[in-house]
């Protein structure tokens, strides 16, 4: 049996582990490691001024403000203390629908790349401050990515241009501010005289603007319209298009929801590929143990968030993804109807499972790819093949996607799970597009270019020179919401709308349209890209009207149903989203063995390390870099922040003589190199090495700016295609150090076991099972040894929380939606060096198995509101109290901040503000702010408070209707924006409630059950859908 | 006791006293009365007039907040009432400036602490009973402490008007427990 602190007994490792050093039997004996973790600080934290002003951080050392505190006091004492002067400033006439004090709220869409959300804005007297998802909009049915969460502080990012600009092509980003009038009279005059035009844009969803643009660009002899995104599907398009022919390239839709079984080779379809919130929702809601449990096997570089919670994950080196897909499709094929197709069995008739396991090593075995082919095989029908991503993105992307395809048809999950009939992009763009322009522009074939938001300059490698083709265009305008790093080289730059202040729309899929409308008036002298455009081509109409007809012309027309436009329209903007064409049946589309002609032979291969670039969850492709809820978010997976970095494998490491935060330098084949730091990731393969895009921006703003380094550098375009992956690399120790601020060695419980997992296997044969692997997750009968007297719920209400770890894939949403709702600070990275970080939701992720290839957990840890809460015990000043309702309360004005409260909370939830944080947020930024919540100033403690704010407000409305509050009527803000409704929160004392059901569970456990805290969170065991428990790390468990 | 003994304890004493003061500073402005930038008379408007509470102050039972009247409010009326007043003619200069007027904040709950003006008047607590006799207020002064104290010997029933008593326990069921008195119905 495990011992509780294995600190104080070295026979026992923990089951799980953050950090690899836990593994080792020297990490609980050794006494100044022992030192170390007994500090508060895992690093030492500032305490003279001095050095703190070296860090650049504005704030007074603790001893300098008490000596200040004693002569100030000194000072007022012989003074009169009379509150300040406040001022109350109506409005001069009050917009009717506005009553200060009351939230409202606008459906609108928010667009991602590809993706677009359905979300509703809570406005507070005229601005947006908090985002939720909407939940009529069939696709996110409410939940919204970390990115959506956070995009309504971008809304206020002090960086943003705040009017038109000229500027003087050089690249120098300041530029003279013009008036509207003498802007558009340049553009118009410069636009009159040249013949070809060409539009260069992200991609555009919305029907309406891209009618727009191409009305626009028929007035020009030569227009066209680029559209351009740095991560894009391209791969799955074109071999979609391949392997059935005809038709636009698409990315079909996948019901996740009916498969039993899904394999991913690299394709990170929980959170950066495809829609992935609509995913993560559909994936998860087969994920109760039981029968109908689906099981998930993933072969990937970069451990991903779709690799963490997969049932069994292979790691492999970048590339071999592709091999893997060869010898699945060897092993399938001959119990297909594809069996006699030659076309095919010669093309896969080389790999065999021993010879691709040979190659790729590491854990994948001969055996490891037939099981997985069997499973496939067992589960006809009902499983998905789902591959792609940056990570997998090599030379040979187009030939995985279109084995993939063929796996998909020769399984016979076309049409039951993967739905060609509902298809989500019309064209995605294709970096052929962009490399015409290139030559075109070289060519000096484009007078006038018009770039919207696009800004290949940071996002394509150097070696394509946009820069040098873009000072050959006589004629540069960009309307952008900065002067970035490609509208830099423009002759204007027209500021363009945050997305809350415009009008649109955007194609969801070919069944779904989401209206997007503004939540608020511009808040700076910035005009959208679509009025720009009107204004150029000398139309007098706005975009608004433009938009309204051509929903009368199109929209209306075909879905209206008769009734009278305005009504329609008016019903449209308040849902937010209309369906423009019921689901129609899945119709199987067969497979043209003429396309494995395009399928060749794998050309990543080699023993030395190779690249893998991915999207990091915050930062995607980098466009939102100056967001600073993105940049302190904790990596999932490794928990850095603000910065990207190398990620390889222990082994690799090890050859290499690194360690953590080790700088390393990478030289590519083609010249391009850049030095990181190291981060030693378990479970990656021994030639893996991966590095995040979207860092190193040198023109977004003061928070992004220079955050990372940028690598889209690495990459190349081949045959129209993106190249991210599989480029051989030689690796360099540079002997320098760089602090990574990672977050997982903070907040740490001594190897307390705090999370808990059992397999389906143990599970089904007793349920009971998920108890007991851990004997001090349970304590049964405490009550009698209890040294507390009870507590008196017998009020209508006793809130509490159900977080269930099989539904949680660790995405890291709950933690923006928190900081946005609780007006949570951000600290940055020295602070958070300093594990000074305020979150008051973190997302612990465990390791469990050997570093080589760890099974991963993740459990979001938040305050537990103890019925005995040891925090309440200590609190010299009773800041920190217990109400009827099971809530923990926290006082900020009764607090002094003695921290006592934070030393003694066994699950470390409590963030105390070492400075005046709100300060951090400069000029416009504190308009995000909760005005529902306290912000907190300096010397105060902190914590989850169940969104005591929306309990209060649910009250109140239930009390208007003269009524109580029921089961839904409440959502905190986590649990309103979890994709996986991995979070449930409702009243405990109403037996019927979600809660109250949930927290009987069989999976049950609270947290350090034995310390008699009596969290009211209950958390659900997770159940890993997989036959045996894996080999255990070292040390033994039992 | 020597001299400097005694002057050092009131030293002390003084320096305690005021140090007591700085961290807790007089904690209720009651009384608290400021010129406005117009003295707007509510001896003229609810007193005499009998202009309801909430024609102007409309969040009063919808909304945490009573809600200062927007300048239109007033324009409603003396668009055609007393025009010859210089202090309309000032109130008609902002309205037409579009420029609110900045009224002096009398009534004002500490940081950290949220009041909901909904919940109160929706339950029928009359306006005088916190803000006093409005009505005969030619300068509006605040009339109660608006101390924590103040507020929670009313929700413990210590205070708490018989009317308000009879509306929120007609039977005198729980005479001690009047309203919630836990720290996050008005901390958060």
């Amino acid at each position: 049996m495990q011992n509780q602190t294995p600190k104080e007994n070295t026979e026992g490792l923990p089951r799980h582990w953050m950090t690899m050093d836990e593994l080792s039997p020297q990490y609980w004996t050794d006494k100044s490691a022992q030192e170390k973790r007994g500090q508060e600080f895992f690093e030492k934290p500032i305490e003279s001024l001095e050095a703190l002003e070296k860090t650049g951080q504005a704030g007074i050392a603790r001893r300098d403000f008490l000596t200040l505190m004693g002569a100030s006091m000194a000072l007022t004492a012989t003074a009169c203390a009379r509150r300040p002067v406040n001022k109350i400033i109506p409005y001069v006439v009050k917009p009717e629908e506005i009553t200060p004090g009351i939230s409202y709220s606008y459906a609108s869409t928010f667009t991602d790349g590809f993706n677009s959300y359905g979300i509703l804005t809570t406005n507070r007297e005229g601005r947006p401050i908090k985002l939720e998802g909407n939940p009529d909009h069939p696709v996110n049915k409410g939940a919204l990515s970390v990115r959506a969460q956070a995009s309504v502080l971008s809304l206020y990012d002090p960086d943003r241009l705040k009017h038109p600009v000229k500027l003087d092509r050089s690249g120098s980003d300041t530029g003279l501010k013009v008036e509207y009038k003498d802007a558009d009279a340049a553009v118009m005059a410069a636009l009159k005289s040249a013949g070809s035009v060409r539009v260069l844009s992200t991609p555009i969803l919305g029907e309406t603007t891209r009618k727009l643009v191409k009305e626009f660009l028929g007035s020009f002899r030569d227009g066209e319209l680029v559209e351009y995104e740095p991560v894009s599907l391209e791969d799955v398009a074109e071999a979609q298009a391949l392997s059935f022919g005809g038709g636009h390239p698409t990315i079909p839709g996948y019901s996740f929801e009916d498969a039993d079984v899904v394999v991913s080779l690299g394709a990170d379809f929980l959170e950066t590929w495809g829609s992935s919130t609509e995913n993560a929702r559909n994936w998860a809601k087969r994920r109760k143990p039981g029968e109908r449990m689906s099981k998930l096997i993933s072969f990937e570089s970069m451990m991903s968030i779709t690799g963490a919670n997969s049932d069994e994950r292979y790691p492999v080196a970048p590339g071999d993804e592709y091999l893997v897909a060869l010898a699945i499709a060897h092993e399938v094929v001959g119990h297909t109807s594809f069996a006699g197709n030659s076309q095919i069995t010669n093309k896969l008739s080389d790999y065999t499972a021993e010879k691709v396991a040979s190659i790729i090593g590491g854990v994948v075995t001969a055996a490891s790819i037939k099981k997985t082919a069997q499973a496939l095989l067992n589960a006809k029908g009902k499983s998905i093949v789902v591959g792609g991503g940056l990570s997998s993105k090599t030379k040979d992307a187009l030939s995985l996607q279109i084995v993939i395809t063929f796996l998909n048809c020769a399984l016979g999950n076309e049409g039951p799970t993967v739905d060609g009939n509902l298809w989500r992009y019309k064209a995605g763009p294709q970096h052929s597009e962009i490399s015409k322009l290139i030559g075109e522009m070289n060519a000096g074939k484009v007078q006038a270019l018009i770039i919207h938001g696009a800004n290949p300059v940071y996002s394509l490698p150097d070696s394509l020179a946009f820069a040098a083709a873009l000072k050959k265009v006589p004629f540069v305008v960009s309307v952008s919401d900065r002067v970035d790093e490609t509208s830099r080289f423009s002759n204007f730059v027209f500021a363009a709308n945050h997305y809350l202040e415009n009008w649109g729309d955007a194609w969801t899929n070919n069944n779904v349209v989401s209206l997007q409308q503004p939540a608020m008036a511009p808040l700076f002298d910035t005009r959208s890209f679509e009025d720009s455009l009107l204004a150029w081509s000398c139309k007098k109409t706005s975009f608004y009207d433009f938009l309204r007809e051509n929903w009368k012309n199109t929209y209306f027309k075909s879905k209206g149903n008769g009734q009278n436009f305005e009504a329609y329209w008016e019903a449209t903007l308040q849902k937010g989203v209309v369906v423009v064409q019921d689901k129609a049946k899945p119709a199987p589309r067969s497979f043209r063995a003429a396309a494995f002609d395009r399928v060749g032979k794998p050309s990543v291969s080699g023993s030395g390390m190779r690249l893998a670039l991915y999207e990091s969850v915050g930062l995607g492709d980098g466009t939102m870099a100056n967001n600073a809820w993105l940049q302190e978010l904790p990596d999932p997976i490794t928990s850095v922040t603000w910065d990207n970095y190398i990620a390889m494998g222990p082994e690799a490491a090890k050859k290499l003589g690194v360690e953590l935060n080790d700088v390393v330098e990478l030289t590519l084949a083609s010249g391009f190199k850049f030095e990181l730091p190291v981060f030693v990731q378990p479970g990656l393969h021994v030639n893996t090495v991966a590095v995040a895009v979207g860092y190193g921006r040198t023109h977004v703003g003061r928070v992004g700016n220079g955050m990372g380094v940028n690598v889209f550098g690495a990459t190349e375009l081949s045959s129209g295609m993106r190249v991210a992956s599989g480029f051989s690399v030689t690796a360099r120790k540079t002997g320098r150090r760089y602090e990574l601020a990672a977050t997982q060695r903070h907040f740490q419980h001594e190897g307390r076991p705090l999370i808990n997992d059992v397999t389906l296997a143990e599970f089904k044969k007793n349920a009971g099972a998920a108890m007991h692997t851990n004997p001090h997750l349970k304590m049964e009968n405490i009550d009698s040894l209890s040294m507390w007297t009870k507590h008196d719920y017998s009020g209508p209400y006793r809130w509490g929380m159900a977080v269930d770890l099989n539904s949680c894939t660790g995405c890291g949403a709950c933690v923006i939606a928190c900081q946005a709702e609780n007006n949570t600070p951000v600290v940055g990275r020295d602070r958070v060096r300093e594990s000074r970080e305020m979150h008051w939701i973190r997302i612990d992720r465990y390791y469990s198995g050997s570093p080589e290839n760890p099974d991963v957990l993740f459990e979001p840890m938040m305050c537990q509101h103890c019925e005995n809460a040891p925090c309440e015990t200590v609190c010299p000043v009773i800041a920190t109290v217990h109400d009827k309702e099971g809530l923990n309360e926290m006082v900020y004005n009764r607090c002094v901040g003695t921290r006592y409260c934070a030393n003694n909370c066994p699950y470390k939830v409590r963030r105390f503000n070492f400075f005046d944080y709100w300060k951090n947020y400069s000029e416009t930024m504190n308009m995000v702010y909760n005005p529902d919540v306290t912000v907190r100033t300096r010397g105060v403690m902190e914590k989850c408070s169940f969104c005591v704010q929306r309990i209060v407000k649910a009250k109140d409305h239930a009390k208007d209707k003269g009524t109580t509050v029921r089961d839904g009527d409440l959502m905190t803000a986590c649990q309103q924006t979890c994709p996986t409704d991995a979070i449930v929160f409702g009243n405990i004392n109403d037996a019927n409630s979600r809660v109250s059901k949930i927290s009987k569970d069989a999976r049950s456990f609270r947290v350090l059950e034995i310390l008699n805290n009596k969290p009211s969170i209950a958390y659900l065991t997770k159940v890993r859908n997989k036959e045996s428990e894996g080999a255990p790390a070292h040390g033994h468990h039992s | 006791m020597s001299k400097g003994l005694i002057s050092l304890l009131v030293f002390i004493g003084l320096v305690g006293a005021g140090t007591l003061f700085y961290v807790f500073p007089t904690a209720s402005n009651q009384g608290y009365a400021p010129e406005q930038p117009i003295p707007f008379s509510h001896k003229l408007h609810a007193g005499q007039m009998k202009i309801d509470c909430k024609y102007c102050h409309v969040g009063v039972d919808k909304s945490p907040h009573a809600s200062i009247p927007s300048v239109n409010v007033c324009m409603n009326c003396h668009k055609v009432v007393k025009t010859d007043s210089l202090y309309i003619q000032k109130l008609t200069a902002h309205y037409n400036a579009g420029k609110p007027v900045e009224w002096i904040r009398i009534h004002e709950l500490p940081d950290h602490a949220h009041f909901n003006h909904k919940r109160h008047v929706t339950k029928g607590v009359k306006c005088e009973t916190c803000h006093g006799p409005i009505q005969e207020m030619d300068r509006v002064y605040q009339y109660s402490p608006l101390t924590m104290g103040w507020c929670l010997e009313c929700h413990r029933g210590q205070t708490t008007p018989d009317y308000v008593r009879k509306l929120v326990d007609p039977e005198n069921k729980h005479p001690d427990d009047i309203a919630p008195i836990s720290c996050a119905t008005c901390h958060y």
